[in-house]
Order: C-alpha cells, then sequence, then structure tokens
C-alpha cells in the first residue's frame, strides 16, 4: 500500500474527496434552492425594485414541497457511488496534512475510511429514500398555515440529514482526536434535532430532550478526557499519542482521560451503562430516524472507539493494556446482558429493537476486545496466530457494522410503515399485519431472523463470523493463561456470554413473528395499510441485501479483510 | 496545575449538577460548565506545552458549545410548548 501525502485545500485536495464536496455543495443548493422567488428589493428614494431571486413567492419549479428530498436523494446517492468506486477501487492510503507542514496531519482516506464512509452513505441514502413517504407533504395550492410550515420543514429534515452525513464522514477521516471530536459534534447536533423532529408530539420532544441532555452530557465528558489527553501528551494525533502511550510509565492521567473519552463514545454506540436514554430516544424518533440511530450513528461511535482503543493504546504488553481489555470485557458482557434482558420484558416494538441494539452493541464491545489481544500471549511462537486471529476479528466488526445497516434499518422501515397511520407504541401496532400486508410482514420476519442470527441470512454470517474471531484469538492465547485455575483463555467466557445470549434474544425476536402472523389486527388498525411506494422500496432493498450478503457476501467481506488489513499495521505500532 | 484543578472542578460541579438538578435550564448550564472546564485546560496545557493547537481547539470548542445552547434551548421551548413544564422528573412519558 502506498501513502501520498497532500496538502490542505490545495489543487489536489478537492479532487481527492469528491463525495464529500458533493455532500457540501449539496447542502448550499438544499438552503438556497427552496427558498429562490420573486423577492425584489427597492432602491431607497426611488421607485425602482431590483428583482433579488431570494425570498418572496416561490417560482413554479421550485414551489413543489417534495424538492428538497429529490434533491437530498440525488446527492446522497452520487456520494454514496462515488464512495462505492472508492471502496471497490482505490487501495491507497490518502494523508491530508496542515500547510507547510507534512507533520501535522488531519484528515486521512484509507481502506477503512471509505469503507466506513460507504457504509455511512449507504445508510442514509435509504434514510432519505423511506423519509419520501415519511413527512405529511401536501399540495402547494393548499394554503393553511400548518400546510406551508410542514412544506417549508421538509428542507429542514434533508439539510440535517446531510450534515450528519458529512459529520460522520469526518469522523471516519480524522487523523487527530480534536478532529473527530468535531465531526462527531455535527453528526450528534444533526441527530439531536433530528430525534425531537416531531415536536408536535409529546413523545417527539420528550425523547428529543432526553437524547441530547445524556448525550450532550457524554461529549462534555468526552470533550473533558480530549482535554486530560492533551495535558498528558501535547498533542492529539492519532500518531503522536500512539507513541505516547507506547513509552508509557506509572501514571494515572492518561487512562482517567482514555476511560472519559471512552464515555463519550459509549453512548454513541448505547453500550451499558450509558443506554439510558437509547430506548426513549428510539421510541419517541421518527422510526427512519430511529434506524439511522442504531446503524450509522452507532457505526461512528465505533469508528471512534477502535481509532481509541486499538490504534492508540496498541496493547503492547499484558500489564499496560489489561486493564481497558478486563474493562471492556465486562462491559461488554453486562451490555449484552442487560440489552436482552430489558429486550424481553419490553412490548413496544421500536424499545425492543432499542435493546437489542444495546445487545448489539456488546457484541461488537466484545469483538473489540477480542481484537485488542493480537500481542498479549507474549511469546513470539503464538504471535502470528494471535495477529491473523485479530485479523479475523476486526473484519467480522467491520462486516457486522454494514450488514446491520441492511436488517436493522429495515426493520425500522417497516415500524415506519405502521407509523404513517399512527404511533407504534405496542404490539398492537404489528399484530396482525400478515393479513393486512403479507409482503411487509414477511420482510418483518427475514430481519428478525437475520437480527436472531438464522442461516442463510446475513446476520447469521456476521454473528458466526464475529463468534469464529473470538474463539480464535481464545485458542491463540489459551496457551499462555489459565482462569479461575483453569486452562482456558477467559476470553472464551466472551464467546458462551455471546452464545447464551443468542440464545436469549431468538425469543423476543421470533415473538415478533408469532404477533405478526397469528395474533388478530387490533380495533384501530384494520384497513390496508398506507401506501408509501418509496418507503417500500427501501425496504425491498434492504431485505436484497439482507439475503444477498448471506449467501454473497464473499466480496464485502474481502473489502473489509483489506480494511483490516489497513488498520492492524496501526495497531501493532509498525 | 492550579489551573487544571480550578478546571477540575469546574467540571466535577457541572457533571455532578447534570445529574442532579432537575430544572432543564439548570442542566444546560451544568452541561457548559463541564465544556468550559474543558477549555480551560486546553488553554492552560497549551501554554504548559508551548503549543498553540491548544487554544486552537477552544475556539473550535466554544463554537461547539454555543450550537449545542442553541439546540438545547430550541428542544426545551418544544418540550415546554407540549408538556408545559421543563421539570425534568414530570416529562416521563416514555418510561412505561
Amino acid at each position: 500500500m502506498t501513502q501520498r501525502l497532500v496538502e490542505a485545500f490545495d489543487a489536489n485536495f478537492f479532487s481527492l474527496f469528491t463525495a464529500e464536496v458533493t455532500l457540501f455543495i449539496g447542502l448550499i443548493l438544499l438552503i438556497l434552492i427552496p427558498n429562490l422567488g420573486k423577492g425584489t428589493f427597492r432602491l431607497p428614494g426611488t421607485q425602482a425594485r431590483i428583482p433579488w431571486f431570494l425570498g418572496g413567492q416561490r417560482y413554479e419549479w421550485n414551489a413543489n414541497p417534495r424538492l428538497p428530498s429529490l434533491i437530498a436523494l440525488l446527492i446522497m446517492v452520487s456520494a454514496t457511488i462515488q464512495m462505492g468506486m472508492r471502496v471497490f477501487s482505490e487501495n491507497d492510503a490518502i494523508l491530508v496534512h496542515a500547510t507547510g507542514d507534512a507533520s501535522v496531519r488531519i484528515l486521512s482516506a484509507n481502506p477503512f475510511s471509505n469503507l466506513m464512509e460507504f457504509f455511512f452513505f449507504l445508510a442514509l441514502t435509504l434514510v432519505i429514500l423511506a423519509s419520501i413517504n415519511r413527512l405529511d407533504v401536501k399540495n402547494p395550492k393548499d394554503k393553511s398555515i400548518s400546510t406551508l410550515y410542514n412544506n417549508r420543514r421538509q428542507a429542514d429534515f434533508y439539510i440535517l440529514i446531510l450534515t450528519c452525513a458529512l459529520g460522520m464522514s469526518v469522523v471516519a477521516l480524522a487523523e487527530n482526536l480534536f478532529v473527530l471530536f468535531v465531526g462527531l459534534e455535527l453528526a450528534s447536533f444533526s441527530t439531536y434535532i433530528l430525534v425531537a423532529f416531531n415536536k408536535e408530539s409529546k413523545a417527539g420532544s420528550e425523547s428529543g430532550m432526553k437524547y441530547f441532555i445524556v448525550g450532550s452530557a457524554a461529549s462534555g465528558v468526552g470533550l473533558y478526557g480530549l482535554s486530560l489527553l492533551y495535558l498528558w501528551s501535547g498533542s492529539l494525533q492519532i500518531d503522536i499519542l500512539a507513541e505516547a502511550w507506547a513509552g508509557i510509565g506509572q501514571e494515572t492521567l492518561p487512562y482517567v482521560a482514555l476511560g472519559l473519552v471512552l464515555v463519550g463514545f459509549g453512548f454513541k454506540i448505547s453500550a451499558a451503562p450509558f443506554h439510558f436514554a437509547a430506548p426513549d430516544a428510539y421510541a419517541g424518533a421518527p422510526s427512519t430516524i430511529s434506524g439511522l440511530l442504531a446503524t450509522a450513528s452507532k457505526a461512528m461511535g465505533m469508528i471512534g472507539i477502535i481509532k481509541i482503543l486499538l490504534v492508540i493504546t496498541q496493547p503492547e504488553a499484558l500489564e499496560g493494556s489489561a486493564i481497558w481489555l478486563w474493562t471492556i470485557a465486562l462491559l461488554s458482557v453486562i451490555t449484552m446482558f442487560w440489552g436482552n434482558l430489558a429486550a424481553l420484558g419490553s412490548d413496544n416494538p421500536k424499545r425492543m429493537l432499542a435493546y437489542s441494539s444495546v445487545a448489539h452493541a456488546g457484541y461488537m464491545l466484545a469483538a473489540i476486545t477480542a481484537a485488542g489481544l493480537w500481542n498479549i500471549s507474549g511469546d513470539v511462537s503464538a504471535q502470528d496466530d494471535a495477529i491473523q486471529a485479530s485479523r479475523t476479528v476486526l473484519a467480522a466488526i467491520l462486516f457486522h457494522l454494514g450488514v446491520l445497516i441492511a436488517f436493522k434499518l429495515g426493520a425500522f422501515l417497516v415500524l415506519s410503515v405502521l407509523e404513517m397511520e399512527s404511533d407504534v407504541k405496542s404490539s398492537d401496532a404489528i399484530a396482525g399485519l400478515a393479513k393486512r400486508s403479507p409482503m411487509l410482514a414477511v420482510a418483518m420476519f427475514i430481519f428478525m431472523l437475520s437480527l436472531a442470527g438464522v442461516p442463510p441470512l446475513s446476520g447469521f454470517l456476521s454473528k458466526l463470523l464475529v463468534l469464529l474471531g473470538i474463539i480464535k484469538v481464545a485458542i491463540a492465547n489459551s496457551a499462555s493463561s489459565s482462569f479461575l485455575g483453569m486452562d482456558v483463555h477467559w476470553v472464551w467466557g466472551l464467546a458462551l456470554a455471546m452464545g447464551v445470549n443468542s440464545a436469549i434474544s431468538v425469543y423476543y425476536y421470533l415473538r415478533v413473528g408469532v404477533v405478526m402472523f397469528f395474533h388478530e389486527p387490533v380495533e384501530s388498525r384494520q384497513g390496508p395499510l398506507p401506501r408509501g411506494s418509496m418507503i417500500r422500496i427501501s425496504i425491498a432493498i434492504c431485505v436484497i441485501l439482507t439475503v444477498g450478503l448471506g449467501v454473497a457476501g464473499e466480496f464485502l467481506l474481502d473489502v473489509c479483510r483489506s480494511a483490516a488489513d489497513y488498520l492492524m499495521p496501526m495497531m501493532r505500532g509498525l | 496545575m492550579l489551573v487544571s484543578g480550578l478546571s477540575a472542578i469546574l467540571f466535577v460541579m457541572g457533571l455532578w449538577g447534570a445529574f442532579t438538578r432537575k430544572n432543564a435550564i439548570i442542566v444546560l448550564m451544568c452541561l457548559e460548565l463541564m465544556l468550559n472546564a474543558a477549555n480551560l485546560q486546553f488553554v492552560a496545557a497549551g501554554v504548559y506545552h508551548g503549543d498553540t493547537a491548544g487554544w486552537i481547539y477552544t475556539v473550535f470548542a466554544i463554537a461547539i458549545a454555543a450550537a449545542e445552547v442553541a439546540i438545547g434551548l430550541a428542544i426545551l421551548l418544544s418540550v415546554f410548548n407540549q408538556h408545559e413544564t421543563i421539570r425534568l422528573d414530570d416529562i416521563n412519558l416514555l418510561r412505561n
């Protein structure tokens, strides 16, 4: 792999980041185009009126309230295609450094960041496609205040989604923890507003407030942790921090800082004990946005955790890194059990999916712990195996983050069709769905099976890969360590916890199927479902991806492996 | 050292307030306190290391804090429109 150095904002810079530039242009277009109109202003002291083109009555062509959604869709699809081409053709790493100083790194486009950005853009494209039907758009001839108001809010919604995409790509590209933090905040602020977007409902505003307060408390803690890291090392650049961490002595400051920073990212992936706001936020937000939080936003938090835990605090030796390995292992087990047990007891499908997303965060944290164990065994003969095993786990995490978009988002999209008639508050909403719309019920059932991990769906493949990776790590390390007097490595415990949790989760996923296929529809939800052709198209895409990546996911897995190959040398400090 | 201690005190005050106070406006102020503790630390650490990057981080963090207040107040307004209160204990529709 070759590395190319590029100066920030020189001629090459913009041609290398075409997808992000497209997003930025799209943002400007989304702000400008709905505001173009026959506005004029009068020259002071005269009667002459000069056309000003902003404000006033809109023209015929931009009066359509659906226009912002179409612009956003166009921009997002083109960004996704560009990013897809980058993922499948480009293998170089591009380092962007500050003007005149090559040692100050800002951004880096590499196989890992390209892949993550591709996932983000794909998820956001599906969200935009589904949202075209989701928001209430009325005929522009209807001049009532609420209609005009709603039609104007169309533009706001898509501006926020594009901002979110931009923030997420900054997180993926960042080579400096503060840049990463700014991107994280940009994406978080958009999601705070998007969660509270149904501000005319009690649930919408309440969920927005809870998500905002807990989220900004977490990011405040994270920022304070960053400031402590900066105090300790004098720089927040990832490679400098990694070097400083390798030479760490008997200090407590960096560990305190690391813990505080992890709180910030732990909230983003909704890991226990920072998951309390997640079920409320998912339940009150529009379903498409809940899907966004459960997939793209979670992947964004995982990038932060991968960059901090695996790249910066490379587990050089058992003494230095055992603290975080044990902590994250413990947290992952707590998160899995908490998520799954809470999901068992929740009747609202949106809350159930929120808790299942907490459980999935637990699986991913377990996998991160396993990936961090590449050097723990200490003896050289076993090290090659351990490195191979961590690479497998890392690729499995990335693959899981990718396929999660297909079935987690898809499940929320099915709920959003139901939300078009009335709010989804309990399992009554999906009762008898099979009688009302067999296609949707089958789609939802496929998503549930995939979440539960039933072959041949992609959820099965990703869970199997994660589990196999953890077991591989356990085998590679088991020669060197014993646990509770037995000759087994404690990573086996993670694999066991994951297996037990998968078994628990099957119950509540399949219960959705029972409610859909065997219960009678409730009084208030009898007739045919709202049409929502765009939502149905995106659900169909999700079904195709869920099944297709399960049986023929090898090409995506190859890309994930090459991204893991890029990360491994960084983890090993090479 | 002194400034770090001060910022640690500010941070703990903010964190403690954000989780114990019941008035949403005061919670918002506590969140700001946390961000400002980080700002203070960045400036102090910048001086300590002789590195201007810390000061630039502070400028960005102030902008972030301003955006956060704007969003927070907007969300609180919509909450007040719906629930007619911003006492966090009284807003518990979603807990089932």
